[in-house]
């Protein structure tokens, strides 16, 4: 099957699947006025998107928006495309750069990540001056004993980043991933924050120690619970530190867990360790003073 | 005309000439009906409301397009955060049984990650460039050709052990 098959065959299976489709304009319409009236209404609250933008960035383990409607719309303001177009800036190879100097600290043979360069940015904001960014955050994919996790980096320009406290506040649990908050200092003396994942949440709200001692799953226990349990015992969650540099730039560096789901619905041997990063590499990278933000 | 009515009336010319179109990338992307039929809602409402600066700019194609792969990945990364204890994580490959009966083509799309649909549907459906997926996904052009390279390897190896087991089961 060459390229021009598979379009030949997506528009043949579409006509099979979906059939002829009616076309009434009138619902979009009526869907298209209800949500410009919806915008126009929330236009005033503008003035708080800055920070919405952060938590909307999608941080898997930081607070959630207290505010969903501000928090989407801010998303949609901060599209890094239009952002792009209209300021200049250069994401690119601001994502290029973040995510070489972290893989320098934490996976310098290359054994876990790819050599190119291949990031996905799931957050970005200008900084109100021509060409600035605001804050960045961009993820590569992180692959270990078949497994598959995330290595996550976020600069961000004091202003446009989430306040300490809410780390470790109380809105911190609310995530699924719950992460220890610990007080640390660099090489250097300078403070900073620290953590790994300690419990997760299932989707019924149920919290889950990651543990190693976790009680091991009954012979009889079905595929799921198995799965679920493998996850809780050897997926490890991650680990994260956050930094304010000198210069006030805030950097947050994670490893995010490795799938082992993934390994037992792909029939994998069981047994997937915590990524292999340690807190001192993430400290080392999260401290290089190359893991910042243009000024 | 007044502005509203010729803002209705672009918006509906525009509506029935793409949204078949539309409902196809959605449900290729989506894998099912209902989702992608909500997903298409989504992007033309978000398309409605920014009319007038998309309409003026041409760039109504290309802003839908964006909007649906952005609102598309928003609903997979939520699930990733929000639903993580599930057996259906991004980018498994475990066939289930909904996909009996569907077509084959389908059904081996249904099978990529999420990434490598999304590749797959703006490179093959949408006709983009690696440029233009790169951007639009906002990953590198290296991370398009790696997810197209196996998107398709996975697709050429699914539909050819599909057609060997259907001679097979002919044959015994």
């Amino acid at each position: 099957m060459n390229e021009q098959d598979l379009r030949e065959r997506m528009e043949a299976s579409l006509g099979a699947e979906l059939g002829r489709i009616h076309v009434d304009p009138e619902p979009d319409l009526a869907r298209g006025r209800k949500r410009l009236r919806r915008q126009r209404a929330i236009s005033g609250i503008a003035a708080g998107a800055a920070i919405a933008v952060v938590a909307a960035a999608g941080i898997h383990f930081l607070p959630h928006s207290a505010n969903e409607g501000a928090a989407t719309a801010a998303q949609e303001e901060a599209d890094p495309a239009a952002v792009r177009a209209k300021n200049g800036l250069d994401l690119a190879r601001t994502s290029t750069q973040l995510t070489a100097v972290l893989r320098k600290h934490v996976d310098a043979k290359g054994a876990y990540t790819d050599a190119k360069p291949q990031w996905e940015i799931v957050g970005a904001t200008d900084s109100g001056k021509p060409g600035g960014i605001g804050e960045l955050t961009v993820t590569q994919n992180w692959t270990q004993d078949g497994g598959a996790g995330l290595l996550w980096v976020s600069v961000a320009h004091k202003e446009h980043a989430l306040d300490r406290t809410k780390w470790c506040g109380p809105d911190y649990t609310e995530d699924l991933l719950r992460f220890s908050c610990d007080e640390l200092v660099t090489p250097n003396g300078r403070p900073i924050l620290g953590g790994t994942a300690e419990s997760v949440k299932s989707s019924k709200g149920e919290e889950h120690s990651l543990a190693e001692s976790a009680t091991p799953p009954a012979k009889k226990a079905g595929h799921r619970e198995r799965a679920l349990h493998l996850l809780w015992q050897t997926a490890g969650g991650g680990k994260f530190v956050r930094y304010e540099r000198p210069d006030g730039q805030v950097v947050i560096v994670a490893v995010l867990r490795v799938n082992t789901l993934k390994r037992v619905a792909d029939g994998l041997p069981e047994g997937v360790g915590t990524p292999d990063v340690t807190q001192e590499q993430l400290i080392a990278a999260a401290t290089d003073p190359a893991l910042s933000l243009p000024n | 005309m007044t502005s509203r009515h010729q803002r209705d009336q672009e918006f509906s010319d525009f509506v029935v000439a793409r949204r078949s179109r539309l409902v196809g990338a959605a449900y290729l992307l989506c894998g099912d009906r209902h989702a992608a039929e909500d997903l298409v809602q989504t992007v033309l409402a978000k398309l409605y409301a920014a009319w007038p600066r998309i309409h003026t700019s041409g760039a109504e194609d290309a802003y839908v397009r964006k909007i649906m792969v952005r609102t598309n990945i928003d609903a997979s990364r939520r699930m990733w955060r929000r639903e993580l204890i599930s057996d259906e994580l991004p980018d498994q490959v475990v066939p289930g049984p909904e996909l009996d009966g569907r077509d084959e083509l389908i059904s081996a799309l249904a099978e990529l990650g999420p990434r490598q649909r999304r590749v797959v549907v703006l490179r093959f459906f949408l006709d983009l460039s690696v440029e233009e997926v790169a951007a639009d996904l906002r990953v590198s052009p290296g991370t398009v050709k790696s997810q197209t390279a196996r998107a398709l390897d996975h697709l050429r190896r699914r539909l050819t052990d599909r057609r060997l087991d259907e001679l097979t089961k002919e044959r015994t």
